[in-house]
C-alpha cells in the first residue's frame, strides 16, 4: 500500500515538474512559482550563452552581461520573448557597443525567486558581470535586487513591474530601464474611462500583487474622476472558467468592466468574454496591457478582434522606431513582438547609448548610472526617460486589436497619453505617503485629487 | 562499520570543500546542506513510517516566515528571530499533527496536501507577510556572515540533526514508527497508541523541516510563497526518492544531485527539467530504492563475488527499506513500458 502510495506521489510530481517543464502556451507575468495551467510547449531552445558578438568588429574588451529571464516555468513564452527582443538588439547592431563587444549570459529561473537569486549570485561570483538585466517576475525582482544592490552591481528591471521597487522599496542601483510600474498605464485608463462616459464599472482583475497594483491604479483615477465602482470580482490565478464571473457581471449591468489578467487566464477570459455574448452587449471592456499583449493575441482569434485594452507599447503604432523594430522581429522569428520583447529591446538600445556615453568604461558604475539616468531613448514604446525614482516617464496608449493585411491581430493605438509619470498627475510624496495598491487598498475615497 | 565509513568520509569531504571550490560552489552546496536537512525530514516520517507528506513545504515557510516577520516587519535581534521561528514551526507542526494524526495512507497524504496549501495561500494573502512579494531584508547573524561560515554553521546543524534523526530512527519511538509501517493493525492490537506516535513523529520531523527553513531565510536573505508551494513540497519527496527511501543519508545525496541540476545543469542546457524527470523515471525503473539502495546492492554483489564468504552482513536498516516498487506497478503509472522484474 504504502509503495503505491509513493509511486502515485512520485508520478503526481513528475507530472507536475513536465507541466513546468513544458511551459504555458500564453506568457503569464510575475506568477509567484505555482502551476498556471500549461499547454503547448515553449521553445527552449536558445543556447545558453548567445554569442551576441558574432559578427562583431568591435575590438576592446568584451563587456559580461547577465540577462535572467524565465525560460522554463509556467512564463516560459515570455520569458523566451525577453531572450529574444534582447538578442534581436545586439545582433542588428554588431554586438558592440563603444567599441567593446558585448557578451550576453542568458540565465534562466523557471520563475523561483531562489533559483533566480541562486544564478544573480553565479553570474556575479563566477562569471564576473558588470550588469544583470532582467527577470521577469515581481518577486524574483525582488530577491535578486537586493543581492545585486549589496553588491554593488547594476541590476536594470525591464519587465517586473511591482509598483514599490521604483516607489516604496527602492535600492540603490536598480532601475527600471525600459520597464514600467503595474500601475502606470491603469492610472490613464481611469481617467480615460471616464471621459469615455462610462459611470458605472465592475473590475475582475487577478488575485495577485500585479493584478491588485494594476487594478488599484484604474479604481484610482476613476473615482476621482467622479466614476463608481459598483463592483470588484478577484479571480484567482490560473482560473479555468470565467463562467461565474461572467454570470455576476450580466447581473450587474455596468457601463462597462475593467479587467486585467496574464498568460491562459487573458485567454480564457477573452473567449469567454465572446461566448457568454458580452462581446456584443452594450457593456463594454477596457483591460489591461497583458490581457491582450501580442504574447497572447498569437493564440486568439475572432473573439479579440475590436477589443479595447492599454498599454505602454502598442506594436501598431505607426512609428519608425515601432515598426522597423517589429519588421526586424518578423523577419528574424516570424512572430509579431510582445511587450516583453518590446522592453528587453528597449533596454538593450538603452544600455548601449549610456556605454556610449561612457566611452564603455562600464566599470564606472556611477558614472553608467548617471548616464542610463540623463538618457532619452527613442524606444519601440516611444521616447523614454528615467524619472526621480528610476522609472521611466513614458507614452500610455489607448489599443485595439485589429487584423493585418496578413490576417494576424495586432494592437493599434487610438490614442496616446504622452508622458506618464508613475506617480500619473499626484504629488510623488503625496503618493508616497499612501500605501501600495493591494486588495485592502484600491484608493478609493480617501485619494487626495489630482492636482 | 562500512556507514561510519561513509559518513566519517562524507564530513570531511564536507570540512574540505571551502579550502577547494570558489565561493558560488561553496553557495550552491549550501543550499544543497540545507535541502538535505528538510529531505531527512520527510524521510523520517515517510520511509520509516510510511507518512508520506506532501506539505512539509509549509512547515518549511512557517520557519522562514517566523524568522522573516521578526527580521524585516518587527526589526528584532537575532534571538528574537529564532524564537519566532521555533515557535511558528512547532506551533503549526502540533496543529497540523493533531489534524493528520488519525489518519494513514492516502488520507494522511491528502490531509498534508491540503496542510501546504492552506500555508501557501494564508501567505500569498497575508499583506504583513508581503504577500507575493515576501519579505526582504532577513540579515544573517554578524558572525556568520561570510558566505564559507555560514556554510560550516550549516553543516554543523545539519550534521547533527542528522545524527539526531538517527538517534530516534532506533528508539522506541523510531521502532514503533517502523512497525507503524509494517503493520497498523497489528501495533493497534499490540496496545499502542498510534495516533500519538503519529502526532510526536509529526513534530519532530516538523521541528527539523522548520529549522531548515530558518537556514533558508538566512541562506537567501529574503522569504517568499515559493517557500510554501507545492513545488517545494514535492521537490522533498523527489529528493528522498532519488536517493534512497528510508536511509536518511539517501535523501542527502538525492538533496545535493537536485541543487546540482537546479543551479549549474540548468546554466548549460535549457531543458534540465527534461533531464532531471528522466533521471527521476531511470531511478524508479532500475534503481527503485534510489540511489543509497543501488549502491548498497552493488556493494553486496562484489562481495559476494568476491570471494571471502564470511557472513553475509545485515543491515538492519536492510530489512525495513521499503520493498521496492514493483517495476510493473511503476512503469504503469510511469512509462506504460514492460520493464524486467526486480529480484
Amino acid at each position: 500500500m504504502t509503495r503505491r502510495i509513493w509511486s502515485s506521489v512520485l508520478a503526481l510530481t513528475l507530472l507536475a515538474l513536465l507541466a513546468v517543464g513544458c511551459g504555458a502556451p500564453g506568457g503569464d507575468e510575475e506568477v509567484s512559482g505555482e502551476e498556471v495551467g500549461a499547454g503547448a510547449t515553449g521553445e527552449a531552445s536558445q543556447p545558453a550563452t548567445s554569442g551576441s558578438e558574432g559578427g562583431s568588429t568591435a575590438t576592446g574588451d568584451p563587456i559580461k552581461i547577465g540577462f535572467i529571464a524565465s525560460t522554463t516555468g509556467t512564463a516560459a513564452a515570455s520569458g523566451q520573448d525577453m531572450v529574444r527582443g534582447w538578442d534581436l538588439y545586439w545582433e542588428l547592431n554588431g554586438g558592440a557597443a563603444a567599441n567593446r563587444p558585448i557578451e550576453t549570459l542568458h540565465e534562466d529561473d523557471a520563475g523561483d525567486p531562489q533559483i533566480g537569486l541562486n544564478k544573480a549570485r553565479r553570474l556575479v561570483e563566477n562569471e564576473n558581470v558588470q550588469l544583470v538585466v532582467g527577470p521577469l517576475f515581481a518577486n524574483v525582482g525582488y530577491a535578486i535586487a537586493e543581492y545585486l544592490g549589496e553588491q554593488g552591481v547594476p541590476n536594470f528591471q525591464q519587465v517586473s513591474s511591482a509598483d514599490d521597487l521604483t516607489q516604496r522599496q527602492r535600492i540603490d542601483g536598480v532601475l527600471r530601464v525600459g520597464g514600467w510600474t503595474s500601475s502606470q498605464t491603469t492610472h490613464p485608463l481611469g481617467q480615460w474611462a471616464y471621459d469615455q462616459g462610462h459611470r458605472r464599472i465592475v473590475t475582475i482583475c487577478s488575485d495577485y500583487a500585479f493584478g491588485q497594483e494594476s487594478c488599484g491604479g484604474f479604481v484610482n483615477t476613476f473615482t476621482d474622476a467622479g466614476g463608481e465602482i459598483i463592483e470588484q470580482l478577484w479571480n484567482p490565478l490560473g482560473t479555468q472558467d470565467f463562467g461565474t464571473y461572467m454570470a455576476q457581471i450580466q447581473s450587474a449591468n455596468p457601463d462597462a468592466v475593467f479587467s486585467i489578467q496574464v498568460g491562459g487566464d487573458s485567454v480564457r477570459f477573452v473567449e469567454s468574454w465572446n461566448s457568454f455574448g458580452l462581446k456584443d452587449s452594450d457593456i463594454a471592456l477596457i483591460g489591461g496591457e497583458t490581457l491582450l499583449d501580442q504574447s497572447l493575441l498569437r493564440n486568439m482569434g475572432d473573439e479579440a478582434e475590436g477589443l479595447i485594452s492599454v498599454g505602454k507599447y502598442a506594436e501598431g503604432r505607426d512609428e519608425p522606431a515601432t515598426q522597423e523594430f517589429v519588421e526586424a522581429f518578423d523577419e528574424a522569428y516570424g512572430e509579431l513582438p510582445s511587450y516583453y520583447a518590446a522592453t528587453s529591446y528597449s533596454a538593450a538600445q538603452w544600455t548601449a547609448q549610456a556605454l556610449e556615453e561612457i566611452d564603455g568604461d562600464i566599470d564606472d558604475t556611477e558614472a553608467l548610472l548617471e548616464a542610463v539616468r540623463s538618457a532619452q531613448i527613442e524606444t519601440p514604446g516611444g521616447p523614454m526617460q528615467l524619472d526621480d525614482y528610476d522609472n521611466p516617464v513614458q507614452n500610455v496608449y489607448i489599443r485595439e486589436v485589429q487584423r493585418r493585411d496578413d490576417d494576424r491581430l495586432w494592437n493599434v493605438p487610438t490614442e496616446t497619453f504622452d508622458n506618464v509619470s508613475q506617480f500619473w498627475e499626484y504629488d510623488p510624496q503625496e503618493f508616497l505617503d499612501h500605501p501600495v495598491y493591494s486588495r485592502d487598498y484600491q484608493g478609493n475615497g480617501v485619494w487626495p485629487d489630482p492636482q | 562499520m562500512i556507514r561510519l565509513t561513509v559518513l566519517a568520509a562524507a564530513i570531511g569531504i564536507g570540512i574540505a570543500v571551502p579550502y577547494v571550490l570558489g565561493a558560488y560552489m561553496v553557495s550552491v552546496l549550501t543550499l544543497g546542506l540545507i535541502y538535505a536537512l528538510y529531505a531527512m525530514s520527510i524521510d523520517l516520517m515517510g520511509g520509516y513510517g510510511g507518512l508520506i507528506t506532501l506539505g512539509q513545504g509549509g512547515i518549511l515557510a512557517a520557519g522562514s516566515y517566523g524568522v522573516g516577520y521578526v527580521a524585516s516587519r518587527a526589526a528584532g535581534g537575532t534571538g528574537r528571530q529564532l524564537l519566532y521561528g521555533l515557535l511558528a514551526t512547532l506551533i503549526l507542526s502540533a496543529v497540523f499533527g493533531v489534524m493528520a494524526m488519525r489518519t494513514s495512507q492516502v488520507y494522511f497524504l491528502m490531509v498534508t496536501l491540503a496542510q501546504g496549501m492552506i500555508v501557501w495561500g494564508f501567505v500569498t494573502r497575508s499583506t504583513a507577510l508581503g504577500a507575493e512579494n515576501g519579505l526582504r531584508g532577513i540579515a544573517r547573524p554578524a558572525a556568520f556572515s561570510a558566505y564559507w561560515k555560514y556554510y560550516y554553521l550549516c553543516l554543523a546543524i545539519v550534521a547533527v540533526s542528522g545524527l539526531l534523526m538517527g538517534v530516534i530512527t532506533r528508539s522506541p519511538l523510531g521502532l514503533s514508527l517502523r512497525a507503524l509501517k509494517d503493520s497498523e493493525t497489528r501495533l493497534r492490537m499490540l496496545g499502542y497508541n498510534l495516533a500519538l506516535t503519529k502526532f510526536y513523529v509529526f513534530v519532530l520531523s516538523g521541528f527539523f523541516a522548520g529549522v531548515a527553513g530558518m537556514l533558508l531565510a538566512y541562506y537567501t536573505n529574503f522569504v517568499s510563497p515559493a517557500n510554501a508551494a507545492f513545488a517545494t513540497s514535492g521537490r522533498g519527496v523527489l529528493m528522498v526518492i532519488l536517493g534512497g527511501v528510508g536511509t536518511l543519508f539517501g535523501p542527502v545525496i538525492g538533496a545535493f544531485l537536485i541543487m546540482l541540476a537546479e543551479n549549474i545543469l540548468s546554466a548549460y542546457l535549457a531543458r534540465w527539467t527534461t533531464v532531471l524527470g528522466l533521471v527521476f523515471v531511470l531511478t524508479i525503473m532500475f534503481a527503485p530504492g534510489g540511489l543509497v539502495g543501488a549502491g548498497r546492492r552493488v556493494w553486496r554483489r562484489m562481495r559476494r563475488t568476491g570471494g571471502s564468504p564470511g557472513p553475509t552482513q545485515t543491515d538492519p536498516l536492510e530489512q525495513t527499506r521499503p520493498p521496492a516498487p514493483s517495476a510493473a506497478e511503476t512503469s504503469a503509472g510511469l512509462s506504460g513500458g514492460p520493464t524486467s522484474k526486480q529480484t
